[in-house]
């Protein structure tokens, strides 16, 4: 069930039903949402939803044993055991076969041949998501910055929410715990918010993103060499804003889904291709993440506390490591190492921002662009692809082949990345309400309209 | 539920409502099936009293779109011709006379070979249900000769099963709602929003996209096996098995002109392969025909050789106008008498 389908809207409306008319005791809502939560889960594959409520069993429990817990070294393993259980789910599912056949391709390197073993599991949806909400719970009670949660029904939910289960934000426990055990209270401004975000993720994901893809990325990551080095470079430039309008579509459809039920999420992108450096785009960026690495593994690493070159380790690391995260396979650890490489360059060369207008334009033209090489390392699906790709780009052929809806198309997406929407947002709340719903029905209508293929979010992947 | 969200919700659905209100009452009035007035009352076949002359099949007893005759009704002489196909000799638009299959009846009696046409032909039918009504049908009406003309519906279902086949795997598609989700997909698929959106805007998107040019192998290999599967079928019931090629409304040199209209056509039949590609894929089965009638010692009746893809003949891609049904009747009458005489 994806967000930009109908059996969604006819689940959501459902829901929103139940949860106000229907449950109207905060008893009775929390098991509704837990309830709808799984079963919106189990639209995609039933057999899973076993693997969250095992996940939110061990921290739940775990949870309270750290927070009782007065011995370090107990304390300790009991972290560890959540760790493990949640590692060890993502590493079975996610990580398994791709360091088997590393270690395979190892060894036939080093001249030995050696079978390796593969399972046949598919990827859950959201595991990398919901493992990392359940760790950053269990990992604050450790560090005493949050109490456990003692009824397992408002953790179980806060752990499978449906609107960010499958593709975020990571929400922390201390922002969304204390919202469950709150009385319900949604005003009209978060309703309106609410249903204008969804209204602009829908029209970022389909009618940009999905677009983009169709009328040139995906072609141009396929068959590289069938275009000329202008067609790829544009499609360079599109792929950067599709997985912008992708990966934020779905954001702003979580968050404002959560709003019509009464929580509030953390905004996950502020627009990033504004950024002048590293450092600056990852607390623009899928800031849920970047955030969740920079506490829990940057700063356990020992973060910038030690020498300069402990700090670029710890970065390096850091961002190797959120660049497994994506996906298991070489190309997104490339473009971790990437990201990584670019964050100490930086910080080698103490780049700051520019004062002038005119060198800070410089600074964000000359950062998206690395940006947008990094996003080619993610695209590509192999590493023949990438050579194939830049050796194309490269030769400089001229000629165009993509069409001019394709160019308004990608204007659109790089304008819409500068607009201020909260001040949109705030005229169209002065809408009465029979005009609010007439633009709700058109942006239904364009995505209907635009809705060519099924396309997945881009990560849902991970 | 807050005020406000139910507003919403109600005036944006009422809104949805009354648009698809619109949209289907215009296409009630043009004379398409719609979800909430239905089928109207009038239809080709009662304007033109077929069914209160009760001349014309199909009917339960008769389930052929030609004139009703018994199954054991035919003389020594008489011709029985079963055309195996789809909407391009059905052609519901049409009078049953007006058809190719009836006309080349038509043609052929004419010219000394009295004939019974027998038109199987069935909308959306590939050559697996030609085959199956084949197997089932075939002995209780035993025809001389079984034609058969198909092409488009089984590229689109050979190109989905390459599609799924290439995706298998990358969708958890074990889901509990698949069912209704499936139905649900059908259901907005008859909607008149949806009609129009994606003829107005997802045609042009899918017209400046950069769609898939190459014929999967599948598709070569499939249709012929699918021929192969025919011939059999055909001999089983010890009919005389008869292959045409088939014609699209472009040959391939002027595969770079096509028409917008006919790329929205064949859009909309299916955006799996691109709207260029289908005059090489045309060509390229025919030659398929061809070399299994050869290896089969099979008739062909060369519908492409005899150049009557003109766009004269065609109203879309695949199906034939009233000059296009007479000329496709002709020729076949014409192949069909020399091959009876020379049998």
């Amino acid at each position: 069930m994806v967000f930009n389908s109908v059996e969604f809207g006819i689940f959501l409306v459902s829901l929103l039903y139940l949860y106000f008319s229907v449950f109207r005791g905060d008893k009775q809502r929390d098991v509704l949402l837990l309830v709808a939560s799984y079963i919106f889960y189990m639209a995609w594959y039933w057999t899973y939803a076993g693997l969250i409520f095992l996940s939110s069993i061990v921290d739940f429990f775990i949870g309270k044993k750290l927070y009782k817990e007065q011995d370090q070294k107990r304390k300790k393993l009991f972290l560890f055991a959540s760790l493990a259980t949640n590692l060890s789910l993502l590493g079975i599912f996610k990580y398994f076969n791709f360091f088997s056949d590393t270690t395979a391709t190892i060894f036939s390197g080093l001249g030995f041949q050696v079978d390796v073993w593969h399972h046949e599991l598919l990827l859950p949806v959201g595991i990398s998501f919901y493992t990392f909400q359940t760790l950053s719970y269990t990992l604050d009670i450790y560090r005493g910055k949050i109490k456990p949660e003692p009824k397992f029904i408002k953790f179980a939910t806060y752990v499978a929410f449906f609107p960010q289960l499958v593709a975020g934000p990571i929400v922390r426990a201390a922002d969304f715990l204390p919202q469950l055990n709150r009385k319900l209270a949604v005003t009209d401004k978060q309703i309106q918010l609410g249903l204008s975000l969804i209204c602009l993720g829908l029209i970022k994901k389909v009618c940009i993103a999905d677009t983009l893809a169709l009328l040139a990325v995906d072609a141009a990551f396929e068959n590289p060499q069938q275009f000329s080095s202008l067609d790829l470079l544009f499609s360079l430039y599109a792929y950067a804003f599709q997985i912008y309008c992708d990966f934020s579509g779905y954001s702003d459809i979580a968050i404002g889904v959560a709003m019509l039920f009464g929580f509030k999420f953390p905004v996950n992108f502020n627009k990033p291709y504004l950024s002048a450096s590293p450092s600056e785009f990852w607390t623009r960026w899928h800031i849920s993440l970047s955030s969740w690495l920079r506490d829990y593994l940057y700063i356990s690493l020992g973060g910038n506390r030690g020498t300069s070159l402990m700090t670029y380790r710890n970065l390096f690391l850091t961002m190797l490591l959120g660049g497994l995260w994506h996906g298991a396979a070489m190309n997104f650890i490339l473009w971790g190492i990437f990201h990584g490489s670019i964050l100490i360059l930086y910080r080698l060369l103490k780049v700051s921002n520019a004062t002038t207008t005119s060198g800070l334009f410089l600074q964000r033209f000359i950062f998206f662009h690395l940006v947008v090489f990094g996003w080619l390392l993610f695209r590509v699906t192999s590493m023949d692809n990438f050579l194939e790709y830049s050796a194309t780009l490269l030769s400089f052929s001229t000629g165009i082949s993509l069409s001019p809806l394709f160019f308004f198309i990608l204007l659109v997406a790089s304008v819409s990345h500068f607009i201020d929407f909260n001040r949109i947002q705030e005229c169209v709340g002065r809408f009465p309400i029979l005009l609010r719903s007439i633009a709700y029905t058109s942006v239904l209508l364009l995505v209907l309209s635009f809705s060519v293929e099924d396309a997945a979010f881009i990560y849902f992947q991970f | 539920m807050p005020v406000s969200l139910r507003n919403s919700i109600f005036y944006t659905l009422l809104f949805l409502f009354c648009i698809e209100g619109i949209l289907e009452y215009r296409g009630y009035t043009r004379g398409f099936s719609t979800l909430i007035f239905g089928t109207p009352s009038k239809t080709y076949a009662r304007d033109n009293n077929e069914n209160i002359e009760k001349s014309y099949g199909p009917s339960a007893e008769f389930p052929f779109r030609s004139s009703i005759i018994e199954p054991s009704f035919k003389t020594a002489e008489t011709v029985r011709i079963w055309i195996a196909s789809a909407s391009y000799a059905e052609a519901i638009d049409r009078p049953v006379l007006e058809t190719f299959p009836s006309m080349a009846c038509g043609a052929l009696s004419k010219s000394g070979v009295p004939c019974q046409m027998l038109n199987a032909s069935k909308a959306g039918w590939s050559i697996k249900n030609n085959i199956e009504q084949i197997l089932t049908e075939g002995r209780r009406w035993q025809p001389d000769y079984i034609l058969l003309y198909q092409m488009g519906n089984d590229v689109k279902s050979l190109l989905q099963e390459n599609d799924r086949r290439s995706n298998s795997g990358n969708d958890l598609d074990n889901g509990i709602f698949d069912v209704v989700e499936d139905k649900m997909q059908k259901l907005i698929e008859q909607t008149n929003l949806y009609v129009h959106t994606r003829e107005f805007v997802g045609g042009y998107i899918l017209i400046s996209s950069h769609l898939n040019e190459q014929i999967p192998e599948l598709v070569f290999r499939e249709y012929r096996s699918r021929l192969e599967a025919y011939i059999a079928a055909c001999k089983q019931i010890q009919a005389k098995p008869v292959l045409m090629t088939f014609l699209g409304r472009n040959r391939p040199e002027t595969a770079d002109n096509i028409p917008l209209d006919l790329k929205f056509q064949l859009l909309k039949y299916t955006s799996l392969i691109s709207p260029e590609t289908w005059p090489r894929i045309t060509s390229e089965l025919n030659k398929i025909i061809r070399q299994v009638a050869e290896q089969h010692k099979v008739l062909v009746i060369d519908l492409e050789k005899a150049a009557l893809d003109e766009p004269d003949n065609f109203k879309d891609y695949f199906h034939f106008t009233k000059i296009g049904h007479k000329k496709v009747g002709e020729f076949v009458a014409k192949e069909m008498k020399d091959a009876v005489n020379n049998s």
